[in-house]
């Protein structure tokens, strides 16, 4: 009876491992095709990694930046992506709160249902990524250009997000809360 | 031996689906229109804007399901079609505006209405244009010169299809609904439904939402498609087909000639990950 359940306690452990199969995509050919149970590494996120401060007159920009694991729970392979928080303070005064974010590591397609994370990237590159940043007073989401310069300087610039063919309507406010462009300051 | 319904256009035959496989064609014949072409033949112009060797008007009734390439054969020979499309490269390649046509089935042609969006601005208010209770069967529309637009479709325009699918504005059967593009980058694709019960799924999954469209983006464009403004147009032909494929979409991507609109080919993806274009049979 021991014997059983060791083996078979064994093949769960031994099934467990075999599924993940970490792709990293300098080490992979150009016919690699993407399998459930895949976990598609970045080489570049670390370096966004971290906290961000934007100081200027009368405002204040914080972001944070984490790397998490994301799951696809359709396709069942995951992805290195970053999530992140954002505050906006006019006079001292918050003008954007910073939302929750889940704390587990891995994150699923699930997790975001019913809420729009409020910072998450959706290209990360050598020195640049792309991020979604949702604007809670415009109640929209805004894209956002991060990119590395020199002595922990980085630019964000913030630009309208398109959505093709399926823009919403033509009444779209257009704009941001946030500052159009800025040159933050790394932290942490 | 696997029975396949076909638009009228001759009697019952023995067919190749192309990897060998010999099925049967059973051809019901509703009086419709004259030969649609088996592909081989030639536009007798094809530098220009072709004299289609066999008018017709495609000759299927309004509700018979139609597979990819008879969707392709069938557009091929609508001239109104063609000429619609050749109206969108022609704003693709001088305006800052996306323009777009939605099609209403009018017995065996369509009828167009124009939609447009703003000046540069890629999007097109595609709700504003949709009236309720309304059913179409196609939507077209160009990707003007851009730095920042795509070859192919995009992640949005998917979701549009989506959209119209979801919400009953698409003519049955939901596979004869084509999306049309033609871009200032000299591509021009058609997206169909190939699989009905997948593309529920994955629309459910990532296009209902803005949040699943997000996680779409980051999939389109990350490694290994890379579909991206900035990627070649052979990449993000070929990333799209294996996007597709590989994402359960349940939808088939079809080139289309750029010269005239007159021939849609498949373009394919095997298990290996080789994509190939072929030649409807």
């Amino acid at each position: 009876m021991k014997n059983i359940i060791f083996l078979s306690a064994l093949l769960f452990i031994s099934n467990a491992c075999a599924q993940e199969r970490i792709i990293d995509p300098d080490k992979i050919g150009d016919n690699y095709i993407p399998k459930k149970g895949d976990y598609i590494i970045n080489n570049f996120i670390d370096s966004f990694v971290g906290e961000y401060n934007f100081h200027q007159n009368e405002i204040n920009f914080y972001m944070k930046l984490k790397k998490k694991k994301f799951c696809d729970n359709y396709t069942e392979v995951c992805y290195d992506r970053i999530y992140g928080q954002i505050e906006l303070k006019h006079n001292n005064n918050t003008t954007i709160e910073k939302s929750e974010m889940p704390n587990k590591h891995k994150v699923e397609s699930s997790d975001f249902k019913d809420i729009i994370p409020q910072v998450s990237s959706i290209l990360i590159e050598n020195d640049k990524t792309t991020l979604n940043i949702y604007d809670s007073i415009k109640q929209k989401s805004i894209e956002g250009i991060l990119i590395k310069l020199d002595n922990r300087k980085y630019s964000l610039k913030l630009k309208e997000k398109s959505y093709g063919i399926l823009q919403k309507n033509k009444k779209n406010e257009k704009g941001f809360t946030l500052p159009v462009a800025m040159i933050l300051t790394k932290t942490n | 031996m696997i029975i396949v319904f076909v638009a009228c256009y001759g009697s019952s035959c023995p067919c190749s689906d192309g990897n060998g496989q010999t099925f049967y064609v059973t051809v019901p014949c509703d009086g419709g229109g004259g030969n649609p072409g088996d592909g081989s033949n030639e536009p007798t112009n094809p530098g220009g804007f072709p004299t289609d060797p066999n008018p017709g008007s495609g000759g299927s009734s309004n509700n018979q399901e139609l597979n990819p390439c008879q969707l392709g054969k069938k557009l091929k020979t609508d001239a109104n079609f063609r000429a619609k499309m050749q109206n969108l490269k022609n704003s693709a390649q001088n305006d800052n505006i996306e323009n777009g046509f939605l099609m209403s089935p009018d017995g065996s042609v369509y009828t167009y209405e124009q939609i447009q969006g703003l000046p540069n601005s890629p999007e097109i208010p595609l709700l504003d244009y949709l009236e309720s209770g309304e059913n179409y069967a196609g939507l077209i529309h160009a990707h003007y010169d851009d730095p920042e637009i795509l070859s192919v479709f995009s992640v949005g325009d998917l979701a549009s299809l989506y959209y119209m699918y979801y919400n009953g504005y698409m003519t049955t059967p939901n596979k004869n609904f084509v999306m049309g593009l033609v871009t200032a980058d000299e591509t021009t694709y058609l997206i169909v439904i190939d699989d009905y019960v997948k593309f529920d799924n994955f629309g459910q999954n990532s296009l209902s939402d803005e949040s699943g469209l997000d996680n779409l983006q980051l999939v389109y464009q990350s490694f290994p498609y890379s579909i991206l403004p900035t990627s070649s147009n052979t990449h993000n032909e070929h990333s799209l087909a294996k996007f597709l494929k590989h994402n359960n979409t349940g939808l088939k991507l079809m080139k289309g000639n750029y010269l005239n609109f007159y021939n849609w080919k498949t373009v394919d993806v095997d298990n290996n990950g080789n994509v190939t274009t072929n030649q409807c049979p």
